[in-house]
């Protein structure tokens, strides 16, 4: 399907990031169909996505009228056969592949073939996904960063089996919804959960060989470099556990290879229950309004 | 205000001449493979080119080994007193004074180009480092209003080290063909607010410097983890340097 076909999207999973993907393309114009198991949970979802539409109209972001027409065209369903009516689904379940390829095996009886299956995984192999499915050609990775309203970026990953027409036509999606795609190929991590690795990794071990502390380290990387935030700092705000399990992730995915070889200081930082700013303390502590 | 004596090989090594220049320094540029790859000179020897007026050397070469090492038998002993501040990209800052005579008037700095937005220098004391000279470089990179920041003696310091790795790991990515080396270089952008693309970064620090590092690293270390992506290593071979020989990862016509 092109894109000038598709007028309803549907939205699967209404967690952080579903969620934020359904806001983008309600303001963006589409209609929208969110999908996830109970309704307690979709009204959640629903709750949070209104307040930030309604909180950018009175910041003056978009008018009064938007914000309204953005939050009329969300509609929340449990019942995953009503995705019969979409012309484009992105799926943003938990990252499990069971689940997700469980999924896509029930939408091959529900949509027509037609319709493009974008997955937002970080962390799966979009051909592994696509591989139960019996038109694997239309499944494309689809990769927003969080928070999805504000990060320009889309990874569109081609699977094995990604049809060259569905490719182009989630690049030509990013695009309607205010977003920088890039291309690329389906390896462990994409490009950035990729390249950026050594980021962490060999400020760790900076630390760990005692070149500098961790404070140091950020700053040189910050007023040295031109980075926003250091490595330590931005570890932090991920989460140290997330930001540790993204490194074994891709560490294994690409066979040990010794660039992506998780930090053991990392490790036993998450083992005590340091995470970063949502436990108050990671590498630097911090007061109950910085969480 | 002092007699600079500035030796290099890299974008580093001119943006530092002009800052010093800017800040009220005499300085004298010694510059090789300015324009790219140039072998008619391997081994200049830096007693001709020091003179008594010099009050501090400033060394920014990868191949330093040319300046240093090979003067070992015949030692000018007009630098016994200078400090020697030497760009630790390859080797250590007590690797580098073993090869020199007077290994306490010798400390490691990094840092990476662009150097005009840098607003903090690492200044690196090997194990035979004396106060003066310690003084001498927080003196020197204080004057050009940088703030000079101690860490420890080590190949690559902290900010070389990190990008180096960033921009090997992002070659290994180009030469796979996981994305283009503009759409790496964007999502890096645009995904994790990296001040530039890791591959465009590469341009401008200069692909033999970036080689360098990584080589250094390999050697103090003995990692695979530092191990050069061969499509860098093909560029560097190719005289394809960067900005400077307008032609790295990217064309600068």
């Amino acid at each position: 399907m092109t894109i000038e076909h598709i007028k309803k999207v549907g939205v699967l999973g209404s967690g952080t990031m579903g969620g934020g993907i359904a806001q983008v393309a309600a303001q963006s114009g589409f209609d929208v169909l969110l999908y996830d198991i109970n309704t307690e949970i979709l009204q959640k979802a629903f709750g949070k996505i209104s307040g930030f539409i309604n909180r950018a109209a009175e910041k003056g972001k978009i008018t009064r009228e938007e914000a309204d027409a953005a939050i009329e065209r969300i509609i929340t369903t449990t019942h995953l056969p009503n995705m019969a009516g979409c012309d484009f689904i992105i799926e943003a379940v938990p990252e499990k592949l069971e689940l997700k390829q469980s999924l896509y095996q029930e939408l091959d009886g529900i949509t027509s073939p037609h319709v493009i299956l974008a997955t937002n995984t970080s962390t799966l192999s979009v051909t592994q996904i696509a591989s139960v499915t019996k038109n694997p050609g239309r499944v494309v990775g689809m990769h927003f960063f969080n928070p999805v309203p504000l990060m320009k970026l889309v990874e569109v990953i081609g699977g094995a089996s990604s049809d060259e027409a569905a490719i182009l036509t989630i690049i030509e999606m990013a695009k309607r919804l205010g977003k920088t795609p890039v291309v690329t190929k389906d390896v462990p991590g994409f490009i950035v959960n990729r390249v950026a690795r050594p980021f962490y990794l060999e400020a760790l071990r900076l630390l760990e060989e005692g070149v500098a502390d961790h404070a140091t380290i950020d700053r040189l990387i910050r007023e040295g470099g031109g980075f926003n935030m250091g490595p330590f700092e931005l570890m932090d705000l991920i989460g140290l556990d997330v930001n540790f399990a993204a490194s074994v992730s891709v560490y294994e995915a690409y066979f040990h290879e010794p660039r992506y070889r998780p930090s053991l200081l990392q490790q036993r930082m998450v083992e005590s229950g340091r995470l970063g700013r949502k436990t108050g303390r990671g590498w630097y502590e911090y007061g109950e309004d910085e969480k | 205000m002092s007699n600079v004596l500035v030796i290099g090989d890299g974008p580093l090594a001119y943006e530092i001449t002009e800052t010093s220049k800017l800040n009220g320094h005499g300085v004298t540029p010694y510059f090789t493979n300015e324009r790219g790859p140039d072998f008619s000179h391997p081994y200049i020897n830096v007693e001709q080119i020091v003179s008594r007026s010099t009050d501090l050397i400033l060394e920014a070469a990868k191949n330093k080994i040319n300046y240093w090492y090979t003067h070992g038998s015949e030692y000018p002993k007009i630098l016994t007193d200078i400090p020697i501040l030497t760009l630790l990209y390859t080797e250590s800052a007590t690797h580098i004074s073993n090869w020199l005579r007077n290994a306490p008037n010798v400390i490691g700095w990094a840092a990476l180009p662009p150097f005009e937005k840098a607003k903090a220098v690492e200044i690196m004391p090997g194990l035979q480092t004396n106060q003066a000279t310690l003084e001498a470089a927080q003196q020197f990179f204080t004057s050009l209003g940088k703030e000079p920041v101690i860490i420890k003696d080590c190949v690559g310091g902290v900010l070389p080290r990190v990008v180096a790795s960033l921009i090997n790991n992002a070659a290994y990515a180009l030469m796979e063909g996981v994305a283009s080396a503009a759409d790496i270089d964007v999502a890096m952008k645009l995904g994790t607010n990296y001040p530039y693309g890791p591959l465009e970064w590469a341009d401008k620090i200069g692909l033999d410097q970036v080689l360098g590092i990584l080589e250094g690293l390999c050697e103090a270390y003995g990692e695979d983890r530092y191990r050069p992506a061969p499509n860098l290593r093909q560029l560097v071979y190719a005289g394809h340097w960067g900005e400077r020989t307008g032609r790295g990862f990217y064309e600068y016509p």
